[in-house]
């Protein structure tokens, strides 16, 4: 057995493709993805200039007295302007050309306010954000006009924020999000792994050599399955390694977690590796043609190459998803209960796994 | 040319699969331009939930949270457990979590200013606006409460009258808004960027077919008939190209059957795929010349086309990335392909003219690198 | 006792029969051809012997163990070199050898030496390092051939194995197999090239459409198709000879079946194992005939296996 483990490390290694897709290629996505998307640690989006058109219908004085001191104090701010309009339609046209926010209408009496919203989703709700902080300042105003109007001038000073925020004890980057996503990337490219350990030995016609040696068939199969245990321990390291190394990814806050979520890396890796190679005795087709595709898209619906990605009923579905949760649930929390039943489900799928493949490994006559 | 005929037919009659992963991909991107138009839709529809607990049950508490129900539109779901709404935070079923203090009534009523303990993840836009809308709406009891000097009665009277106050606010789109229009415009805008790895993957296709060409002997067997190596090449090249026009021309087409506006005209969009299938399949084929082995190409190509699609934007806008990474995305034929796309669905009318002629370079190159290592290959047999 | 005894074997795939009732016996220590045209059942019986497939009836003796009760016993004893070259290109030579030699349980020094000597033996010492792609095509056959002798086996099957090698590999190939022989080893051979069995094997069975057509040494099997050979003799007859006095002359001695005389050429067909040839050359030189070329054409396998299996394509 130890020496079939050997060779299929050696012939691993010494395949540059493998070397680049399995060490190379997680670490640079880890380099380029959380490095791009870095400013989201801080930000979204830059709401940029906004610029609204408004109409004062309303036919209380005190209204408009209130409308007009607003955008004077709103307009103060650099990047806000409000123009007065005298055509509603023209400038409601502007915003449905994306060439204003909105347009504002104050009418009625009680004051309404219509907010004609434009194209850019940003910017609509930040004039809603800004009509609503008018709104409630407005009405406190008219409350305080009709029974205390004294207090107005001591109540409206500085902005306060009423705010406290509250650390969820977590600091996320998008490095580490990407540390995370990468290895479960790894683990499931990893499948072609497992097909292309029959597949290869069927092509190099090497299988025939292996089927007439006086090994025990089942040994046989179980020693090229377990040969491809040190490449996984491998490669998880090493990307957990670099990635800590030279980027700055944080996985765990202690080396216990850390172990662990290699623990259930490991066997994730093996539980699909397994997959790959039941599928490879069974299916003789490139499993590139195949298989790659399907995971390709089960990763992106997973939001493995972007956490902005989340379809709500469809994403919590994929394992892939659901692998991620665990691994940042132990990471970024300490819980090992999503974890935990990750390892569980691999080992009891390795387990069915590696019994339909070394009985149908040696039932096979000829592969 | 009869040659480059003959052999452009064997591709087809030999690789049967790969004309039919050209329909599928067609038909795959068609269906993409519904599923993320379908997401974008959900996204601009679906109520944010926001977790609260309230430890202060008082009258303002009440008040507070029908402001964020009824005013604000947000999907409250009150529960006692922090850790449980720390879960829903984390699965992103809530964007954020409010708990209301006890005391929160008392310390506005007695003339203080109270708070609003907010926790957060990453969903920073959320959270922002919400931060607003808090602040403001707290900005106006503050008032109340400075108005009511520290009397509570008083407090509670300023605080019922600013119930029954209300600045109505109401929303309409300033343009004829048909959401699923709207929905199909925002897929194309989603899944335009998938095209530039499915092209790679038929790219793939054709290398494959070129080094299995080449260590079989097909290749050198070709050569020594009156076909020209050159015609070889120009073959397997037109071949790939009509697999990526294949593609193009069922995702255009049915662009423009089912009348999707993409705000810019569709022939723009065809040659502009085209424009890039052609250094793509250029690039396929420098490179299995370059390479020899299936795996080496197979690496070369996975890996430049999964970062060229990050690298020039096809997944996200690189616009908040640093300079360093907008600068290497410049290198990128991918990147000047999004710009065109993005210039074109914000702006039908921009010129993008320099765009275009960047492409063509890069194609001109790619196809002159070919066909010098094509010679070099020629002459080295 | 003979080594291995094929007693009526059958084999199905489905409805096709692809060994039909095939028995054969190889003696310990001889080289034993199987020829046949394509699809004749060779593969399939020698799949059966390497326990690479079970078969519906029959019975294989290997060793005086029975295949179907004794079969991880037998598979120690067995070497196989198979047609298509089955070899790992990421590992070198000396890798190569040894892991299939590690296979059958050789270990340490015994390993290490077993491997070097299985390189040495199929002139590859000086390449234990290198890759099998910067190998040349006689020098993969040769190593395919090490990796499946390193471990000592004393049954070597070989399935073709100097498809596509030059001359000189080709050479180097047969003589190892000879000394496989005689250092006590069992052989099973294929080929197509008749010479090579002609030259090596020491009995040969000629397989078609699964059934056992011939069996036996080739002076055996040459003679089921005639037993008869050539001599062609060319000379310049002088002016007045009788030649037809001459050929009866021939014709009268023992052995001589016929004689011909066309042109410039005499064609004498006389019975094989008579050694009449002598006398023959002796007669044309007691009667001054110059003897200008001298051919002799006698029936081989080539004749024999066309003949028996006929000369359609397959």
């Amino acid at each position: 057995m130890l020496e079939i483990i050997m060779k299929e490390t050696k012939e691993f290694l010494r395949d540059k493709s493998n070397v680049f897709f399995f060490f190379v290629f997680p670490v640079l996505l880890v380099f380029v993805l959380g490095n791009l998307l870095s400013s989201l640690d801080s930000a979204e989006e830059t709401i940029g200039e906004l610029r609204v058109h408004y109409m004062i219908e309303a036919a209380n004085p005190a209204d408009i007295m209130a409308v007009e001191g607003f955008v004077q104090s709103i307009t103060d701010k650099s990047n806000i302007i409000f123009e007065i309009t005298k055509d509603l339609d023209s400038s409601k046209e502007l915003a449905g050309n994306d060439k204003i926010a909105a347009v504002i209408l104050f009418t009625e009496s009680p004051m309404e306010i219509h907010i004609y919203e434009g194209m850019n989703r940003i910017k609509n709700r930040s004039v809603n954000a800004i009509m609503n902080g008018f709104s409630q300042i407005n009405k406190a105003v008219n409350v305080l006009v009709k029974n205390n109007p004294k207090a107005l001038s001591n109540s409206m000073n500085d902005e306060v924020n009423f705010i406290r925020q509250k650390d969820l004890g977590i600091k996320r980057t998008m490095v580490d999000y990407y540390a995370i996503t990468m290895m479960t990337m790894l683990s499931f490219t990893s499948i072609m792994l497992g097909t292309s350990c029959l597949i290869t030995e069927r092509q190099d016609k090497t299988i025939r050599r292996l089927k007439i040696a006086p090994i025990n068939q089942v040994k046989l199969f179980l020693s090229k399955i377990f040969g491809l245990l040190p490449q996984i321990i491998l490669q998880i390291s090493i990307l957990m390694i670099l990635s800590v190394l030279f980027f700055g990814a944080n996985y765990a806050s202690n080396l216990l977690d850390n172990l662990y979520l290699f623990l259930m890396f490991t066997v994730l890796t093996f539980a699909v590796i397994l997959v790959g190679a039941v599928y490879g005795l069974f299916v003789n087709v490139n499993p590139m043609a195949t298989i790659f595709p399907v995971l390709w898209i089960m990763m992106f619906i997973s939001g493995t190459y972007s956490k902005e990605i989340f379809i709500d009923g469809i994403t919590q579905a994929m394992p892939i998803y659901q692998i991620q949760e665990a691994a940042f649930d132990l990471a970024i929390f300490g819980n090992y209960d999503k974890a935990n039943t990750v390892i569980a489900v691999c080992v009891i799928i390795s387990a069915v796994l590696l019994v339909i493949g070394a009985v149908e490994f040696s039932r096979r006559e000829e592969l | 040319m009869k040659n480059a005929f003959i052999l452009i037919k064997s591709y087809f009659v030999r690789n049967r699969l790969a004309a039919l992963l050209s329909v599928v991909s067609g038909v795959a991107l068609c269906f993409l331009i519904y599923l993320m138009g379908g997401f974008v839709k959900d996204a601009s529809l679906s109520k944010n939930g926001i977790g609260v607990i309230d430890y202060d049950n008082s009258i303002l508490s009440a008040d507070f949270k029908s402001y964020l129900a009824d005013e604000l539109d947000y999907e409250l779901i009150e529960h006692d457990s922090y850790d449980y709404l720390t879960e829903l935070l984390i699965d992103k079923s809530i964007s954020s979590i409010i708990e209301i203090p006890e005391g929160f009534y008392d310390t506005f009523a007695s003339g203080k200013d109270g708070n609003i303990i907010a926790t957060y993840t990453d969903d920073f836009e959320n959270a922002a606006f919400l931060e607003a809308y808090i602040n403001s709406y707290l900005s106006g009891i503050r008032m109340l409460s400075v108005g009511a000097t520290g009397e509570q009665n008083t407090f509670n009277t300023l605080l019922t009258e600013y119930k029954e106050m209300n600045t109505s606010i109401f929303k309409a789109k300033a343009y004829e808004l048909d959401i699923e229009k709207f929905s199909q415009k925002e897929g194309f805008r989603n899944t335009i960027g998938f095209f530039l790895q499915i092209i790679f993957a038929l790219g793939m296709i054709i290398s494959f077919v070129i080094i299995d060409d080449r260590i079989s002997g097909i290749y050198n067997r070709i050569t020594i008939t009156p076909v020209k190596p050159v015609q070889y090449i120009a073959g397997i090249s037109v071949f790939g190209f009509i697999l990526s026009m294949i593609m193009c021309a069922i995702y255009c087409g049915f662009i423009e059957v089912v009348g999707i506006d993409i705000g810019f005209p569709i022939y723009k969009l065809f040659l502009l795929m085209m424009l890039l299938s052609f250094f793509i399949i250029c690039f396929v084929v420098d490179a299995s010349l370059l390479i020899m082995s299936k795996s080496g190409v197979l690496s070369l190509i996975m890996g430049y086309s999964t970062l060229g699609a990050i690298l020039g934007g096809a997944y996200f806008p690189i616009d908040f990335a640093p300079e360093s990474f907008q600068s290497m995305a410049k290198v990128l034929p991918q990147f000047w392909f999004m710009d065109t796309v993005r210039k074109l669905l914000d702006n039908p009318l921009a010129d993008v003219t320099y765009n275009v002629v960047i492409l063509c370079l890069f194609s001109i190159l790619a196809f002159l690198i070919g066909a010098v290592l094509f010679s070099q290959n020629y002459k080295n047999r | 006792m003979p080594y291995v005894c094929v007693d009526n074997l059958v084999k199905k795939y489905g409805e096709l029969t692809a060994v039909d009732h095939i028995s054969f016996t190889v003696e310990r220590g001889e080289i034993f051809g199987l020829l046949g045209p394509n699809g004749a059942g060779k593969s399939t019986t020698l799949n059966v012997i390497t326990t690479l497939t079970d078969f519906n009836k029959g019975e294989v003796v290997i060793d005086g163990m029975d295949i179907r009760k004794d079969k991880n016993r037998i598979k120690q004893l067995i070497g196989m070199v198979p047609q298509d070259i089955a070899i790992y290109n990421h590992l070198n030579a000396y890798e190569n050898v040894k892991f299939f030699a590690s296979l059958y349980g050789l270990r340490g020094s015994r390993l290490k030496k077993n491997v070097l000597e299985a390189l040495e033996f199929v002139g590859l010492s000086d390449k234990m390092k290198e890759k099998p792609r910067k190998m040349s095509g006689g020098m993969r056959r040769r190593l395919n051939i090490a990796c499946g002798i390193a471990h000592e086996p004393r049954l070597i099957v070989l399935d073709e194995p100097t498809v596509g090698v030059d001359t000189q590999s080709r050479e180097h190939i047969l003589n190892s197999i000879k000394l496989l022989r005689d250092r006590g080893a069992t052989v099973i051979y294929t080929s197509h090239y008749m010479q090579e069995v002609e030259e090596i094997c020491d009995r040969i069975a000629i397989i078609d459409k699964g059934k056992m057509i011939a069996c036996g040494t080739e002076p055996e099997l040459v003679s089921m198709v005639t037993d008869v050979k050539s001599i062609y003799v060319e000379t310049r007859l002088p002016v007045g000879f009788d030649l037809e006095a001459f050929c009866k002359k021939i014709k009268l001695m023992p052995g001589v079946k016929g004689v011909k005389a066309e042109d410039y050429v005499i064609r004498v067909d006389i019975s094989i194992g008579q050694n009449g040839t002598e006398r023959i050359i002796q007669e044309f030189i007691n009667n001054k005939l110059p003897l200008d070329n001298i051919k002799s054409e006698v029936p081989n396998l080539d004749t024999l296996f066309l003949t028996l299996t006929g000369r359609e394509l397959r």
